[in-house]
């Protein structure tokens, strides 16, 4: 279980925002695990807008946050896609009691959620137009590897994406037998394999409910009571009189 | 594979019926039929070499044959055939309605864009996709220098758009389990 105090993350006042924006969700995680791994920032979360459009939120230091955005950019132009990116040196506070870029949504999300038991691991995402293609997929994918399912996500324009947590390898050769399966059935639309999750976005990401454990509070009944001891004064030591012996001397 | 030559029609002279364009500098063998049917043509560049008892018959389509091709002895085109510069056509060779690219080495004896029968005598292909491609040549020994275009549309319906990130997943999967072709 991760102890408490390591599941608050201090907060830095934020300054920069950075946003990413793809029309695939796994290609979305990958770039923003790319942005992670590039720079410190922190990860608030992802905005899907329908027609299968999703942005990806970061805060941090102008640096920090220019050096994340080009990492990502660069990672999704090679996956193929065209991106929309935003970088703000200093945004409104306006925007933020409007906008969900706030990084105190991330404590907020993490106190929600609890703990998941399959974190830690690598991911594999697979995105299909159609629902059942991404279902024969995932059950292609279970039969294939040592993998877990561990949640799956819809973006809008019939795009869904499955979730495989596992060891490296094995997530790697579901998502292969995965990709046959889903051409096969319908429609593939995206892959992609991240072999180590952060923290960060291991928070971010989506997991059924099934996988995750929320402390329960311990149960009882009543309240112990301890009975008080009676005190019972003590006699003047002063006052006693005590003989002394005199040891016969050997 | 030893094949005998065929015996031609005629020793003395070569057969041109229809809609047929013969360059000057090319070379028609004797026993040669050259047809075209209507609305097709042949086009023999200059330099082209036919071999003796070739039958070059056009039909719904037009059959080139660009510069310095060389068609071997009793080769047999049929249909819309493109045959590129240089290439070199063996012996007893059909060609049903495929283009061959330029300087390609076709060996003799091999039947080139017949999706009719099967071979059962070729190499098992990797690839799902090889099933759809209609034209291999009946020796698969030979090492063909480059792959044949075929015009036939393939019969697997093709994606408009790449998956993303297939290309990162495969290159992964080849690191891990240290592939060299990828799958």
């Amino acid at each position: 279980m991760i102890p408490a105090s390591k599941l608050k993350r201090k907060r830095r006042p934020d300054s920069a925002l950075g946003l990413l924006s793809t029309p695939s969700f796994p290609a979305i995680v990958g770039t923003a695990d790319a942005m992670l791994k590039a720079a410190e920032v922190t990860l608030v979360g992802y905005e899907k807008i329908g027609s299968g459009l999703c942005t990806v939120i970061v805060r941090g230091n102008i640096a920090d946050v220019r050096l994340a955005v080009e990492e990502g950019s660069r990672l999704a132009e090679k996956l193929g896609q065209t991106v929309s990116k935003l970088v703000i040196a200093r945004p409104m506070p306006n925007l933020e009691a409007v906008f969900p870029i706030g990084s105190h949504l991330v404590e907020i999300a993490q106190q929600q959620r609890g703990y998941s038991r399959l974190s830690n691991q690598s991911i594999g995402l697979l995105e299909t137009r159609g629902f059942p293609a991404m279902v024969g997929a995932a059950d292609a994918m279970l039969k294939s590897a040592n993998v877990q399912l561990s949640a799956y996500e819809t973006i809008g324009a019939g795009l869904c994406t499955a979730m495989v947590r596992g060891s490296v390898a094995n997530v790697a050769v579901a998502i292969e037998a995965g990709m046959f399966e889903a051409e096969r059935i319908g429609e593939l639309n995206s892959v992609m394999v991240i072999p180590r999750v952060l923290d960060d976005l291991e928070a971010m990401l989506p997991v059924a409910s099934c996988w995750i454990e929320k402390p329960l509070p311990l149960l009882f009944s009543n309240r112990v009571k301890e009975k008080e001891k009676e005190l019972v004064p003590l006699e003047n030591l002063e006052q006693l009189s005590r003989t002394i012996e005199q040891e016969p001397d050997t | 594979m030893q094949l005998s030559p065929p015996q031609p029609v005629s020793t003395s002279h070569f057969c041109v019926i229809g809609d047929v364009t013969i360059h000057p500098h090319a070379k028609i063998a004797s026993g040669v039929i050259l047809q075209a049917a209507p609305q097709s043509k042949i086009v023999i560049a200059s330099g082209a070499c036919i071999g003796i008892g070739a039958v070059i018959q056009a039909f719904e389509g037009t059959i080139t044959v660009d510069s310095n091709a060389v068609l071997g002895a009793g080769v047999l085109v049929l249909g819309q055939v493109t045959i590129g510069m240089n290439a070199c056509i063996g012996d007893c060779t059909t060609i049903i309605n495929t283009d061959i690219v330029a300087q390609q080495v076709i060996p003799e004896g091999s039947l080139m864009g017949d999706s009719s029968r099967s071979t059962l005598d070729e190499s098992p292909n990797g690839s799902p996709l090889n099933d759809a491609l209609p034209s291999n040549p009946v020796n698969p020994d030979w090492p063909s220098p480059s792959p044949i275009p075929s015009p036939a549309p393939v019969s697997s319906p093709q994606r408009q758009s790449p998956v993303i990130g297939r290309a990162y997943v495969t290159q992964m999967l080849q690191v891990l389990f240290a592939r060299n072709s990828s799958p």
